[in-house]
């Protein structure tokens, strides 16, 4: 048998070193709690931060239980994100962090002016403050700075894409208030399955209408008696709407009965809670507002043929 | 004659009142219009005649940047100038539109002077293309001027300036030229 010649022998320690180099781990490892929060991060973070989201495209945050895997997940971060204003029903982002060593936690809403919500008859802080993409920079930069202090030396990187990511965010506003203006203001009107618009509706001029008998996407479904369907449906009516929106982490079945019973359509389905499976038009932040409002303005805009 | 040098008087009165209101108001307006600001405390350069200075008009507002790198304090600006990657100037109050704003004591070397400029429009101004004016001045000389402008859509106004030092423009720049090119 023949020796590799001295070429082969050069390609392979070549590619061997080169594997190396790129096997090279990232400096942070960040564990967010919703696919917003990871988005943002995996965004600034580049390479240097490993970002692992604990939610899965879909999943409801509010009623969300931690499994033992995600202590193992917590247990290996440097830095722990949540979204706050008790977005993470019972603050279970908040007990992972300190039960499994006490991993430094940003949470994202710090320095957003909150919204109020009627939540089983008490006025709360809105949590679903990313629909409105000027808070969205907030959440930004405070990632930005948790990042900043965790990676010193990784700063000027993770400005720059900070930078970057809140010049796209800008033109996001810009674009959806444009899209919107193409809505009569008369029927700019969100009636949709749980109250997550309220930030989007104050930001862009709409009114929100979650009718009687929605309040959470989990009860959707579940209860609906007779006469409550009835309520509804009389709601509904009453708010002379075009179109009605489900959320793709609800079941739509139900939900396009009662549009037929009112006479309405529906408008499509909103990302809410969570964005997009991989691969879908709402994987990321933008893309998830971006279809939204592709959505919202389709179905309640005057379409010239009309 | 009495009835006379009252009228006179009352007629002076009121000419007087005008003019001192006007004077006022001008002075006023001179105030709010106009802020200067200086590159270098002190200039060193004893080959410079004289130092230069730019003047800035502002086409729109400029307000807080809902999307700044950071927010609040010294990093919540509304303009920011630098030079050779040093920062001359970074504003945090509103600008009016209309607003001069005037950076003085700038060094120059060789035939130009590079600034880069970011400016803020305010919510109300920022979805359409506004323009910033910028002027080159040495002394009462016009050396140069440019505009620039915003893309639109939220976009600040942001760009490098190539400033000529020589008088070599005649006409004035009505935003046709491409800054920074």
């Amino acid at each position: 048998m023949k020796g590799l010649p001295l070429k082969h022998i050069t390609v392979i320690l070549i590619i061997l070193l080169a594997s190396f180099v790129q096997g090279e781990e990232p400096a942070l490892t960040v564990v967010a709690s919703t696919t917003q929060i990871a988005d943002f991060a995996r965004t600034i973070g580049g390479d240097r931060a490993e970002v692992i989201c604990i939610l899965g495209a879909g999943v409801n945050p509010h009623g969300y239980q931690p499994v033992p895997g995600d202590s193992r997940l917590v247990e290996k971060a440097d830095l722990c994100l949540e979204n706050g204003l008790h977005l993470e029903g019972k603050n279970w982002m908040r007990s992972l962090a300190k039960d499994n060593g006490n991993k430094p936690l940003i949470t994202c809403t710090d320095g957003v002016q909150p919204l109020d919500l009627q939540y089983e008859g008490q006025v709360v802080a809105d949590p679903h403050a990313w629909f409105n993409p000027r808070n969205a920079a907030i959440y930004v930069r405070n990632i930005l700075e948790a990042l900043v202090e965790q990676d010193p030396e990784g700063a000027a990187d993770y400005r720059a894409r900070a930078d970057l990511y809140l010049r796209q965010l800008r033109i996001l506003d810009t674009w959806i208030e444009k899209q919107v203006a193409a809505i009569p203001p008369s029927i700019r009107i969100l009636v949709t399955s749980h109250d997550a618009f309220n930030y989007y509706a104050a930001r862009y001029g709409f009114k929100v209408r979650s009718p009687v008998g929605w309040s959470t996407g989990s009860e959707i479904g579940g209860g609906m008696t007779p006469e409550r369907r009835k309520k509804v449906v009389e709601s509904i009516r009453s708010f002379y709407v075009p179109a009605v929106f489900v959320e793709t982490s609800v079941n739509p079945k139900l939900i396009r009965q009662i549009a037929e019973d009112a006479g309405v359509k529906i408008g499509g389905e909103l990302y809410s809670d969570a964005m997009g499976e991989a691969g879908s038009a709402g994987e990321t932040y933008i893309g998830m507002m971006r279809e939204n409002t592709l959505v919202i303005a389709g179905a309640l805009s005057v379409k010239k043929s009309e | 004659m009495m009835r006379f040098i009252i009228v006179a008087l009352v007629a002076a009165l009121m000419v007087g009142s005008v003019a001192l209101c006007q004077f006022a108001v001008t002075k006023k307006l001179d105030v709010q219009l106009t802020r200067d600001v200086e590159a270098h405390d002190e200039y060193h350069d004893a080959d410079m005649q004289e130092p230069y200075r730019v003047e800035l008009t502002f086409g729109f507002s400029a307000s807080e940047d809902p999307f700044a790198l950071s927010s609040g304090g010294e990093n919540s600006k509304r303009l920011m100038i630098q030079q050779g990657g040093k920062t001359l100037l970074t504003w945090t109050d509103d600008i009016p539109r209309g607003n001069v704003m005037t950076v003085s004591n700038l060094l120059a070397k060789g035939d130009s002077l590079e600034l880069f400029i970011e400016a803020v429009p305010s919510p109300d101004d920022a979805e359409r293309s506004v323009p910033l004016r910028v002027q080159l001045f040495q002394g009462e000389r016009l050396c140069d001027d440019e505009t620039i402008w915003s893309e639109g859509y939220g976009q600040p106004v942001a760009s490098v300036v190539k400033l000529g030092l020589n008088d070599k423009r005649l006409s004035v720049d009505r935003g046709l030229s491409n800054a920074g090119e």
